[in-house]
């Protein structure tokens, strides 16, 4: 073959003189770089999905204002503070009531920040109510809540040269929680503070209702707490539906339908009916400020 | 037991007397065996893949070519006169008149000279370059490493072993290399016969294996033989070179990335040497010049080798390499990046023996490994793992006309420990020993155009485990349908006792913790089966395509869980990886073309309680973060005038991660949270496990070197860039933080080389 040919035997065509077919190579290959430099790269992470918003927590008949926390499933770890774009109603399903909703950021433990939207509408023992969320582009979350009756006062019996006491809770067919709260000053520091203790745990049933034994002073010791000014006995009855928690491990109450009620979206809201009293040697706090700690549950 | 014992003698039993047949029907009267060594004569090097011929001037030739020891041999060989002739590419060919009779074994060791003469007329072939392949066995020598673009003036076994179908990293950091869907722990790197852990550096263009310290390596991506045992999907033998033992040389270079110096020469000339080696990073420091970015890393290593040979039977070789990595990956966050730091240490020696009066190649090996892992802050790691590995082997081979006989004993003592900071929940701190030993068998037979080679491997880990029977199978066959093609395959069962455990959720972190395997004493058991064919369309024109299977039992994998946290529990996956690879290589002259296209599929399959709850069933089949379905690697060198340009452009489809379905926090229900008051755990919804696919890879890298050269020393400049077109190729995804992180921009580099002799 003639080396001057090309395999076809043609004579290669002149695209021009070296030089200009250099910067014509050059201005092709920069072409092509820039173009395939150009091509599409972006990642969303994000899954579009009929989830919108996380809601948690409880609505309480026996309270007079409820705070429930409500999360637009958001893009980041780290909590957000600015306004939340979601108009929050509660419907009376009884009555076909409504009642807006307002919105709250907390500043809260571990540092960070999140909302809680708040109502000071009455609920009633017994009745169900819808809470609905939506954004302003339409997307909808809500829950039905169904609330407990309501149930006698707790009582506290503490026989006679006795650090023990009986709590009794009657005519309770749900407790879900029974706490301690006390307020006292930190050992170390001497802050006052306040500690709430679930017993929970150890509550037993008890005819219709539940008891628990409990040395209030020494468990305030063993939290670190010096100077106790007040205690107050909380008990909470959920109504029906709510989740057996107690036999689920948190991984798998983590996981987004497990006990979730809540409809496009995550979470649970439970109805509850409690009872706060104080405790029987501690009536009123000694220590001014521990009204506005103990004042609520 | 007693039935794997049994089975286990049954199958040794078996190979021998099959071997035992296949020869009895060969032995001809007295036939002599020529054996031997070939060298360079000019600094001592073996040289692997030199053809040794035998002419008797009547029935005409028959021949070997030196294997990665440079070790020849001809068996079989009628009592006679013959012409010996040892020929290798650049060097002067060595004939030798030989009257064959009087002794039975006969060491002819050679050493040639360099010189311009080529290839004889006369080719026992060699299984060389990227597309000559046998059953997943490719052999790399140091020039094929120097082809691809690298931001230093040598060439890289990693930036390599990248640019091969079917080998998958997940980024342009980190140092850890896929082989057909298995992960980096199951990857078998030797240096010099011993074990080495993480051999490859933190940025990935770069491992413990330049090209200058390379002799040759050998790459089993699948279906390897009963000589390798202990990890369940790949093999990486590095052999190193041995220094001059005739002159002293040395090199120094520098580039962005890394500088090194080398010095060898002879301790006893022609009788022993030294080789040592030291590079060391500082990418660091020139990074936002070059880049305008933060490279954070720190790497490096140290290699010394000495070695001696009496010059005919026998040679021996102390290797020590250490290696160091530190450094972060993700700088652009607002949390202090991990800082992760990595040591490897390997202490040991090897002497190839060759008895005088005995038909066997006598090979001992004996060294120790460790490698120390590290992630933390900077100034305090809270989790590491450390593993510990000392080992010794024995191997026998004895070649016959038409078949070989191989077989060892080896024994392994490992120590691994770990502290992990509570990552995986259901271990924390804890500390083991593992001792272990085992033997194998291998038989290669060859009849005319047809090879085949079983073998078994028996490891036992008294207290541990169940003993582990491990069939293995090689064959290859030249149909005489077209020239000098080859059909070859490979199937075996593989068994892995010692388990790297790393946090797969999350590519960004390139902590291991070793470990023997984790959940209920289980091994991780892999079945491998591959088919493939070679075919040299013309000298300097080769073709090949293979195709794998690799299924994989009890793999720990980490548990995935909705509650954003590092820790993770971990259970067993089994996995299964599929595909074919295609190459074609092209050299000849100044040009060399190389295109290799992957297709692979791998899936895993987990069963898992959670993924119940979640999803409605419990067994949940996912893509890996490593499970790249397209490769396409193009390859291009030229070389004139002193003058060699190398380009390389790489594609791989995108990786698979784990899509969010947002961030909450869950509100503890019992006993109920006070959430005016506390934020309850930050969780993150994941949509089902790694079902969202990362855009496409592609990179361009170009290299330029020119080299002069003087009667002492030899200069080399090199220009080039990585990433060429700016592309911004993502890495990963943080699954915590759902932020992209990228791989390395437009780098252009500059280095130089003096080489002095």
């Amino acid at each position: 073959m003639d080396p001057q040919l090309g395999w076809t035997g043609r004579q290669p065509e002149r695209v021009g003189s070296s030089p200009m077919r250099f910067w014509i190579g050059f201005c092709l290959w920069c072409a092509l770089m820039g173009s395939l430099a150009g091509c599409e790269t972006a990642v969303d992470p994000f899954q579009p999905s009929d989830r919108y918003f996380s809601i948690g927590g409880v609505i309480d008949a026996s309270v007079d204002t409820q705070f429930v926390r409500l999360t637009p499933l958001r893009r980041g770890a780290a909590g957000d503070t600015s306004r939340l774009d979601a108009e929050v109603t509660t419907t009376d399903l009884l009555t076909g009531e409504t009642a807006q909703w307002h919105d709250s950021v907390f500043s809260v433990s571990p540092s960070g920040f999140v909302h809680n939207v708040w109502s000071s509408e009455r609920f009633v023992a017994g009745r169900s109510y819808r809470f609905d969320v939506r954004d302003t582009a339409g997307r909808q979350s809500s829950a039905v809540v169904a609330l407990p009756d309501t149930f006698p006062d707790l009582t506290v019996q503490i026989p006679p040269f006795s650090s023990t006491a009986t709590i009794n809770v009657l005519d309770v067919e749900n407790l879900v929680d029974l706490r301690l709260l006390f307020c006292g000053r930190e050992q170390e520091g001497g802050r006052l503070t306040r500690v709430d203790v679930s017993l929970i745990e150890q509550a037993s049933p008890f005819g219709q209702g539940y008891t628990v034994r409990v040395e209030a002073y020494e468990l305030a010791r063993e939290m670190g707490l010096v100077e106790v000014s007040w205690i107050r006995i909380l008990a909470m009855a959920a109504g029906p539906g709510w989740p057996d928690f107690a036999n689920i491990d948190e991984e798998t109450m983590a996981l987004p339908d497990v006990i979730s009620n809540i409809q496009n979206g995550v979470g649970f809201l439970g109805g509850v009916m409690s009872r706060l009293a104080n405790w029987p040697q501690s009536t009123t706090p000694s220590d001014e400020g521990c009204y506005d700690l103990l004042r609520r549950w | 037991m007693i039935c794997s014992q049994t089975g286990l003698r049954r199958g040794v039993v078996g190979l021998v007397v099959i071997w035992m047949v296949f020869e009895a029907s060969s032995i001809s009267a007295q036939p002599v065996t020529i054996r031997g060594f070939v060298t360079d004569l000019s600094n001592g090097q073996i040289l692997p893949g030199a053809n040794v011929t035998l002419d008797d001037h009547e029935n005409g030739l028959t021949g070997a070519v030196t294997d990665g020891d440079g070790f020849y041999q001809i068996s079989g060989i009628e009592p006679g006169e013959y012409l010996l002739r040892i020929s290798f590419v650049g060097y002067e060919p060595h004939e030798d008149s030989l009257d064959l009779g009087a002794e039975r074994f006969v060491t002819r060791s050679v050493a040639l000279r360099p010189g311009d003469a080529a290839l004889g007329e006369v080719v026992v072939e060699s299984d060389r370059g990227a597309a000559r392949r046998e059953a997943g066995l490719q052999t790399i020598e140091p020039t094929d490493l120097a082809r691809i673009p690298t931001p230093d003036v040598s060439g890289d076994l990693a930036a390599y072993l990248q640019s091969l179908p079917g080998i998958v990293s997940l980024g342009d950091r980190g140092g850890r290399l896929y082989v057909r869907g298995g992960t980096p722990a199951q990857n078998l790197v030797l240096v010099d016969g011993n074990l080495i852990y993480q051999p490859f550096h933190i940025v990935g263009f770069f491992s413990a294996f330049p090209q200058d310290l390379v002799s040759t390596v050998d790459v089993l991506a699948g279906g390897f033989g009963a000589r390798y045992s202990g990890r369940i999907s790949s093999v990486i033998d590095v052999t190193t070179r041995s220094g001059n033992t005739s002159a002293y040389q040395a090199s120094a270079s520098l580039s962005p990335f890394l500088t090194g110096v080398r010095v060898e020469g002879p301790l006893r000339r022609g009788r022993s040497s030294f080789l040592a080696s030291y590079r060391s990073s500082f990418i660091d420091e020139v990074a936002p010049v070059i880049t305008g970015r933060e490279i954070p890393v720190d790497f490096g290593d140290v290699f010394l080798k000495l070695y001696r040979t009496d010059g005919v039977n026998d040679r021996c070789s102390s290797t020590m390499m250490r290696t160091r990595d530190r450094g972060q990956i993700d700088t652009d966050g607002e949390d202090e990046p991990e800082y992760f730091r990595w040591t490897n240490l390997v202490i040991g020696g090897r002497c190839l023996v060759l008895p005088a009066e005995s038909r066997f190649l006598f090979e001992g090996n004996a060294g120790i490994s460790y490698v120390g892992n590290e992630v933390g802050t900077r100034s305090d790691p809270d989790r590491s793992s450390y593993a510990l590995q000392l080992q010794s082997d024995v191997n026998f081979t004895y070649r016959r006309t038409r078949s070989e006989l191989r077989w060892g004993i080896f024994t392994r003592a490992n120590w691994t420990g770990y502290e992990l900071g509570g990552q995986f929940q259901d271990l924390d701190i804890d500390s083991d020993v593992l001792i272990g030993a085992g033997g194998y068998v291998d038989v290669e037979l060859r009849r005319r155009r047809f090879r085949v080679n079983p073998g078994v491997v028996l490891t036992a880990y008294p207290f541990f485990f169940s003993p582990s029977i491990e069939p293995r199978l090689r064959f290859s066959w030249e149909p005489n349908l077209l020239r000098g093609g080859s059909f070859s395959g490979a199937a075996g069962i593989y068994d892995q006792t010692l388990a790297g455990i790393s946090d797969e959720r999350d590519a960004g972190s390139l902590f291991m913790a070793w470990m023997p395997v984790p959940i209920g004493g289980r091994k991780s058991r892999a079945v491998h089966t591959l088919f493939g064919w070679q075919q040299p369309l013309a000298e300097w024109l080769s073709i090949s395509v293979e195709g794998y299977q690799k299924s994989i039992r009890n793999l720990a994998v980490p548990l995935w869980s909705t509650i954003a946290r590092f820790t993770t529990a971990l259970q067993l996956a089994d996995g299964r990886s599929y595909g074919y690879d295609g190459r074609l290589e092209m050299e000849r002259g100044p040009l060399y073309l190389f295109a290799g296209y992957g297709y692979s599929v791998t899936r895993y399959q987990a069963v898992q309680d959670n993924f119940g709850v979640w999803y409605g069933e419990p067994v949940q089949t996912y893509h890996p973060p490593h499970d790249v379905r397209h490769q396409l690697t193009l390859v291009a060198g030229y070389q004139a005038n002193r003058f060699s340009v190398n380009v390389q452009w790489q594609f791989g489809s995108g990786l698979p991660y784990t899509r969010a379905l947002g961030f909450d926090e869950l509100v503890r229900m019992r006993p109920l949270m006070d959430y005016r008051r506390f934020r309850g755990t930050t969780r993150i919804l994941f949509e089902r496990p790694y079902r969202g696919r990362m855009p496409a890879y592609h990179r361009l890298d170009i290299s330029l070197d020119r080299q002069f050269t003087s009667r002492t020393a030899d200069v080399t400049l090199q220009i080039g860039v990585i990433n060429s077109y700016d592309r911004a190729n993502i890495f990963y995804v943080d699954i915590f933080t759902l932020r992209r992180v990228d791989q390395l921009p437009l780098v252009p580099f500059a280095g130089i080389k003096i080489e002095i002799h």
